[in-house]
């Protein structure tokens, strides 16, 4: 029990009744201190009560089950989503080094940009460099040696030499321009690799937003999936996929049925069944009460 | 907050409903028509060519054409020189036994084997790679029998390495995402096709297969042309050409006025117009029956909706005013609204081609 008496003597101030008269206010409401202890007393008696009594109990676990399962609920399907974005970014990487190896099966991905026919020419320019180095330093030697027969003979054996070799260097260059697909194939890829690791940064993006997040909204995650192009909504998909199941049933069922009839010796030269007519005089009746073979 | 469930529905719907398509493998979908066959491909190709195989009929021709066999729109340019075989004309292999289609045995062997080079040919139109897998879902009649259906199988058979068949109007309704409440109408050369998409896929009870099409059109006006023009000479093949490029159903001031050889060879103007478009209503009824049939047989509180959402699909369905003619006979039912679809020619090969693509790996493997 609650001491209300003390605590309103406590709480409460005295007042003169001529002040009450002073200020206006000629009647007053009497409350006997013992009425107003039950009333207190009886209010506290129903809240303990009602949180006492067994029902409400289950009901505030129930409540809080439901909560917790929402919550454990919501929990699993972002953690599912976080799980479908981190295979879709492990599937784009797989491609990545895929065409990187496409590419380039020895080099870093750093040699991919190199440009093959600039390769081309500077191969060139270096054989040329190194033939002509070579044949100044034997001329220098054969000069010398003072015999200018055997340095003329150099000089026409380099030019034999560097006629050969322009011809071979021409030919090289032809087969590397009718390989000029392969270049354009390299091009493309290249360009694949640059929007596949513009895709592999976004979904790092979204896996770390996912994963830091304290909170979302369905809203929230289902744009990011969209801008990740995971989410492709498709209304009709549960019916789709219930009619995909029974083409794949009756074309199975088409196949086993035609192997017992042609055991039987039934094909389209000897049928025993025929196809069904529907004619303007027939009988529609007849049609629907038929089961084709 | 319940926003799990849709999160997790939609996740693994992109990795269900939307497969990735498979690198090496090119899914086909084909329309094998009666007249003309149309096909399309993963790989973006879109074709229609004749139904028609021809073999050269003597050492001449053969060394005109230059090959042992001719295809398609090929073989019809070239048909005087060379012995042709429609494989499913009529009906035949298709949806009816050899001795409906009138085949002589002896040379059925002939039409299977005309089938199957078609067939071969077709998918070449393609032009898969070296290497790659075919997989096709074939369009059939609604109502062909099983025997039938494994004439195609077999048709296919070297040519894909997995093949399904589908109904004609389910492959329409199919590509065109209708599923519900729809009435199906997909008029070919042999046979006139019509289905109710009712959310599931379509039984026997809701379809029909009607044997009159646009080959009955053109028996029906060659008869009348030859009664009402016995000065005209002309052909079977002269008088579809005609029906393509001018017919109408409805009732405009058109006129179909046509320049065929008279009894001495001079050309002369023939006014057709009357013949044309009565043979041309004569499938109208069958049709409008049919609707009634399969509206009738449903369930009374969808009926209405039903016939609010009639498709027209198919190469019949561009004869100019058919849709308002079969809305105009529907009255008689309380009306109806009519739509054509904007690919008569490919409605059919379209809807095969995303059956067949949004088709599950592992179902592939199971028929094959």
């Amino acid at each position: 029990m609650i001491d209300v008496e003390g605590m309103m003597r406590q709480a409460s101030t005295r007042v003169r009744v001529d002040h009450l008269v002073r200020t206006g206010k000629k009647y007053v409401q009497l409350l006997s201190r013992a009425t107003i202890d039950e009333l207190i007393n009886k209010s506290v008696q129903t809240i303990v009560d009602k949180h006492r009594n067994a029902p409400s109990a289950a009901r505030i676990e129930a409540e809080s089950r439901v909560e917790f399962e929402e919550l454990l609920h919501q929990y699993q399907q972002t953690a599912d989503a976080t799980s479908a974005v981190e295979q879709s970014k492990k599937m784009l990487e797989g491609e990545f080094e895929e065409i990187r190896f496409e590419l380039d099966p020895e080099g870093p991905p750093a040699n991919v940009r190199t440009a093959p026919l600039g390769a081309f020419e500077d191969f060139v320019r270096e054989l040329d460099r190194q033939v002509g180095q070579v044949f100044r330093v034997r001329s220098l030697i054969l000069e010398r040696s003072g015999s200018p027969q055997a340095a003329s003979e150099l000089s026409r054996v380099e030019e034999v030499l560097r006629s050969l070799l322009s011809k071979l260097v021409q030919v090289e260059r032809e087969r590397f321009a009718v390989s000029g697909g392969g270049v354009r194939e390299i091009a493309i890829l290249q360009k694949r690799l640059e929007k596949l690791l513009a895709h592999i940064a976004t979904m790092e993006a979204a896996l770390l937003t996912l994963s830091t997040a304290k909170t979302f909204s369905n809203q929230q995650v289902q744009n990011l999936l969209r801008e990740l192009g995971l989410v492709q909504e498709d209304k009709n998909f549960e019916k789709k996929r219930e009619m995909l199941k029974i083409v794949l049933d009756t074309n199975q069922g088409i196949r086993t049925k035609a192997r017992e009839l042609a055991a039987r010796g039934i094909t389209l030269e000897t049928p025993e069944e025929r196809a069904v007519f529907t004619d303007a005089t027939a009988s529609l009746s007849a049609v629907f009460s038929r089961s084709s073979v | 907050m319940t926003y799990g469930s849709s999160l997790a529905e939609s996740v693994a719907r992109s990795s269900v409903s939307e497969p990735p398509l498979r690198a090496g493998v090119l899914y086909v979908g084909m329309d094998l028509g009666c007249y003309k066959t149309s096909v399309a491909a993963t790989n973006g190709t879109r074709e229609m060519v004749h139904s028609i195989v021809g073999w050269p009929k003597d050492p001449v021709s053969r060394k005109m054409l230059g090959k042992d066999i001719v295809f398609g729109n090929e073989a019809y340019r070239h048909r005087l020189a060379l012995d042709t075989v429609r494989p499913f004309e009529r009906g035949a292999l298709k949806y009816v036994d050899d001795a409906a289609a009138g085949i002589p045995k002896e040379k059925l062997g002939r039409y299977k084997e005309a089938a199957r080079q078609l067939v071969k040919y077709v998918v070449s139109l393609c032009r898969p790679p070296q290497g790659t897998l075919v997989y096709g879902v074939i369009g059939s009649p609604a109502r062909a029998s099983i025997l039938n259906k494994q004439a195609l199988m077999d048709a296919c058979k070297g040519t894909f390495e997995s093949v399904m068949i589908v109904s004609e109007p389910f492959a329409v309704a199919y590509g065109m995402n209708q599923f519900e409440d729809t009435l199906v109408v997909d008029i070919g050369a042999g046979t006139t096709d019509l289905c109710r998409m009712h959310g599931a896929i379509p039984t026997d009870e809701d379809q029909i297969t009607i044997p009159k099409a646009g080959d009955y059109i053109d028996e029906c006006a060659f008869k009348l042309i030859k009664e009402h023009h016995p000065a005209a000479r002309f052909t079977i093949n002269m008088v579809r050409d005609a029906k393509e490029r001018l017919s109408f159903v409805n009732d405009v001031n058109d006129k179909a006025i046509v320049t065929w050889p008279n009894q001495e060879g001079r050309p002369t103007s023939f006014d057709i117009t009357a013949e044309l478009k009565e043979a041309c209503r004569k499938i109208v009824p069958d049709i409008v029956e049919g609707l009634r049939g399969l509206v009738s047989s449903f369930d009374a509180e969808f009926q209405r909706r039903m016939l609010q959402n009639v498709i027209l699909a198919g190469g019949g369905s561009q004869l100019r005013g058919l849709d308002r003619l079969i809305e105009a006979d529907l009255q008689q039912y309380g009306g109806g609204k009519v739509t054509k679809v904007h690919e008569p020619d490919y409605a059919g090969a379209n809807g095969a081609l995303k059956l067949a693509a949004d088709m599950p790996e592992q179902y592939w493997n199971a028929v094959d």
